[in-house]
């Protein structure tokens, strides 16, 4: 046959065209429920590599470690030790010999990320005070985490954008804007210590025009210099003994991102990541802003640990009095990966981050790196580093009680494994409970003592009691399992828990999440744990901030009360044949706080909500959906008001009745 | 689809089931069929084809526009999994698909899967021109198997081969010479 003749058969053959409609519409359920699916994975992916992807952008745009250089010696440390470098070449020499070209390998995959908010978390406020107002949901007694909104029981501090504004609050009826405060970067989180506020400020650097040259034939460019998009994060203490006028007292600065803070007594601690680049062979160093002076942390001041990572970052934590303005602020600096979990106990920070281990099916398995750092007023000093295996979802898969610290953590491998390490203050591995729910992924841990609670889930929701009275061997003592999960739990006494997630449908070898769920579980028992009471709140598609943030958690045991923020969804059913209402999503049809009373003897019960969206049609319609202004996102009490906060305004209803009192604009 | 509204799909695809729906239902036939004519076997057509779509849901996170449309994309994954299939003996087949369907979750649909199969088979007996080609080209190395299904069943344009096959047009266009080539000598 002629070589024309050949195409002229191909071109023109009938070739089969069949399909399998069984085969088509069963893939398609079975992809369609494939726990791949749950977005969850996703979301808090997307929240540990986001600092990643920034590091990496970074670096990437500098071309730093393009090549890995031959014929330098790895400096190795050994063991849990942490140690200063020696001199700015032995910093050099480290970071080009441990940092690994491997990071370009995963570079596509970060930029798939980045972008997709990458707001660190906002922190927020507790004085332990026994006035009748509630402060903010704090992980650990004393140790207060910046928020957007805090209150001192007469004055609400509320954060809108790049605004901080200070409003008389108590009584309702006198409620007004007393003051604001609007900086050029944005505020991610404020502390209130009595007549002083704390401001944390994240300024993305902005090209001034005087920078743009021209070239040739027209076309601009921006210098070279610039190139790095590194952020500042700046602390600024306010004066706010007149509330009308805040008067700034002090400001200190560093190159880097926010990552968290704390405030501890009178001082704020603040955890700022900064990607080393190298430029002209020359590496970056950290830079400290504070009374008009700029100093350049000094390679020699700058510790490190063995801690073998794709790229480094400088992990600074700075301290400062917030009442005493002659005291000075301390700052130390150590050459980590990025850290993505922070927990901080009364008397040491402990930053973790993945370590990237081998791949499976396309996904690395990570270890955690975690890192020990004693503080103790504006002492601050590194003390220990260690390592466990998998990841850490939160802060609040770790603790420190008695000179001990606990984590849960998952291994995300194909058949995920959920395991309990116990350290000790050296961080080495003392105890662990390892390979508890396989298959199954952590949706939430607490540590309340000798006891911890761990919800893992995959189909239905194991909520586990562990045993810890024994560091060295902690135990499993049973479990309960109900359908659905819990993002987040709360202690409501010693023996009872509460849990807010989404319920599930249970569909074979996945499920679908559903509304939002609320419940209340016994551990009385603690081989046998009940789910005492629980309330489901809309359909598929219905959220709350609680899910991702305990700040938005607001609880108080002797009123019997609680409120989350929900935005609620509801299926249309007509729209959706009956098969695939399973994974329909709703439509929002209110965004609001929802009150809730709740006691161990009448369970859980809806009081009531408030919405800030006075025409509900709008949100039907789409708009208001999650960002909207007028999306309720905080609440808290002073005596027997309730007041809720979005960016728009604070409103105020009656504790008793839920009844209208007043609302207060907000200047946006 | 445009090309705007596809993009937005498989971005919102990554989290929301309801619009990975919509891409599969566009991209099923197309890959079902393609592998169906590189294999011309249903069974093995069906396995292929559960690997190929939960492979892409797998990785879809990691899907970026770039050089590539995510019909290539799709492609490319099922060429690698049919290359898989001709190189090992027995396919492993798509267990996730296997296991929902033993796990007692049953196809919603009124068809008889094993009939429609059985009817598939006789369908399939019907394209002897192409079954009789299909032998020849089957014993052609896979490199030159891929672009004469691509090109000739497909109906794809070099430009879309190289995308696919992650190859230069040049490479394509000399491997579908040599193809031609060899299979005229097979006649």
């Amino acid at each position: 046959m002629k070589h024309d003749d050949l195409i002229k058969k191909l071109e023109n053959l009938k070739t089969p065209e069949i399909e399998l409609l069984g085969h088509k519409r069963a893939l398609k359920m079975a992809l369609l429920s494939s726990r791949l699916f749950k977005d969850r994975t996703i979301r808090d992916w997307t929240k540990i590599l986001v600092p990643v992807a920034t590091a990496v952008l970074l670096i990437a745009a500098m071309g730093l470690f393009a090549v890995i250089k031959p014929g330098l010696q790895p400096v190795h440390l050994g063991g849990n030790q942490i140690s200063r470098f020696a001199s700015y070449k032995q910093l050099q020499d480290f970071i080009n010999t441990n940092a690994q070209y491997k990071a370009f390998h995963w570079r596509d995959e970060f930029l798939a990320v980045v972008g997709e908010g990458a707001v660190p978390t906002p922190s927020s406020t507790n004085d332990y005070s026994i006035t009748d107002y509630s402060a903010t949901n704090i992980q650990v007694a004393g140790v207060d985490e910046a928020d957007i909104v805090k209150t001192d029981g007469e004055y609400i501090y509320v954060v809108s954008g790049n605004r901080t504004i200070i409003v008389k609050a108590y009584p309702p009826e006198q409620a007004r804007v007393l003051s604001e405060i609007e900086l050029e970067g944005t505020v991610v989180g404020i502390f209130v210590n009595g007549d002083r506020l704390v401001v944390f400020e994240e300024d993305t650097p902005y090209y001034p025009y005087d920078d743009i040259r021209w070239g040739p034939t027209g076309e601009f460019y921006m210098p070279y210099m610039p190139l790095i998009i590194s952020p500042k994060t700046s602390i600024k203490v306010y004066d706010i003994s007149d509330r009308e006028n805040p008067r700034l007292q002090r400001e200190l600065s560093a190159d880097g991102q926010y990552v968290s803070s704390r405030m501890i007594g009178d001082y704020a601690y603040v955890v700022i990541n900064e990607p080393v680049y190298e430029q002209d062979d020359e590496l970056n160093l950290p830079r400290i802003y504070f009374g008009g002076n700029e100093t350049e942390i000094p390679a020699t001041d700058i510790y490190y640990s063995d801690a073998y990572d794709y790229y480094y970052m400088y992990t600074t934590i700075m301290a400062i009095n917030t009442q005493n303005d002659d005291q000075e602020p301390t700052y130390e600096t150590i050459l980590l990966g990025a850290s993505s979990n922070v927990y901080v106990s009364l008397n040491n920070i402990y930053l973790t981050f993945p370590v990237w281990g081998s791949e499976v099916e396309d996904l690395p398995i990570p270890e955690s790196s975690i890192h020990r750092i004693h503080i103790e007023g504006d002492e601050i000093e590194f003390v220990a580093s260690g390592e466990v295996p998998g990841m850490v979802l939160n802060q609040f898969s770790m603790d420190e009680y008695g000179d001990y610290f606990r984590v849960a953590t998952t291994r995300p491998e194909r058949t995920s494994q959920n395991d309990i390490y116990i350290l000790d203050m050296d961080l080495n591995i003392v105890g662990s409970l390892e390979g508890l729910a396989p298959g199954e992924t952590i949706y939430s841990a607490r540590f309340m003592g000798e006891r911890g609670y761990l919800v893992t889930f995959k189909q239905v929701d194991p909520l586990f009691v562990i045993d810890l009275s024994d560091p060295s061997s902690p135990e499993e003592l049973g479990y309960l399992k109900v359908t659905g999960y819990s993002d987040y739990l709360h202690p409501y006494d010693e023996n009872h828990l509460i849990g807010i997630g989404k319920e599930t449908t249970d569909a074979g070898e996945f499920a679908w999440y559903q509304g939002v769920k609320i419940s209340l579980f016994d551990v009385s028992d603690v081989r046998n744990p009940q789910e005492i009471s629980k309330l489901e709140i809309g359909d598929r598609g219905t959220d709350s901030p609680v899910l991702w943030d305990h700040k938005a958690f607001l609880f108080d045991k002797s009123r019997s009360l609680m409120v989350i923020p929900v935005m609620e969804a509801k299926v249309d059913v007509t729209k959706y044949p009956e098969a695939e209402l399973v994974w329909a999503y709703g439509q929002p049809i209110y965004q609001g706080a929802y009150v809730f009373d709740i006691s161990i003897d009448n369970g859980l019960q809806l009081r009531g909500r408030i919405t800030h969206i006075d025409d509900p049609s709008a949100l039907e319609q789409g708009y208001y959906y999650y960002y909207s202004p007028y999306s309720v996102q905080r609440s808290l009490y002073i005596d027997n008001v309730l007041y809720t906060i979005s960016d728009a305004k604070i409103k105020m209803n009656s504790l008793e009745n839920l009844d209208y009192i007043n609302e207060v604009q907000l200047p946006s | 689809m445009d090309l705007s509204e596809e993009k937005e799909l498989v971005r919102q695809a990554q989290k929301a089931p309801d619009a990975f729906a919509k891409l599969y239902d566009q991209y099923y036939p197309k890959i079902f069929g393609y592998v169906l004519r590189r294999t011309a076997n249903l069974e093995a057509a069906q396995d292929i084809t559960s690997e190929t779509f939960f492979n892409a849901l797998r990785k879809l996170w990691q899907f970026r526009w770039r050089n590539v449309s995510f019909s290539s994309w799709l492609y490319k994954i099922a060429t690698n999994e049919i290359n898989q299939y001709f190189r090992k003996a027995e396919y492993k087949k798509s267990l996730s698909l296997e296991e929902l369907q033993e796990q007692g979750f049953e196809p919603i649909s009124t068809d008889d899967p094993e009939s429609e199969l059985i009817e598939a088979q006789e369908q399939l007996k019907q394209y002897q021109d192409f079954l009789e080609i299909r032998v020849k080209i089957v014993r052609l190395p896979a490199k030159y198997q891929e672009v004469i299904a691509l090109r000739f069943f497909e109906q794809k344009q070099i430009k879309e081969i190289a995308e696919i096959l992650g190859k230069k047009e040049g490479t394509i266009k000399s491997l579908l010479h040599r193809a031609m080539e060899q299979l005229r000598e097979a006649y």
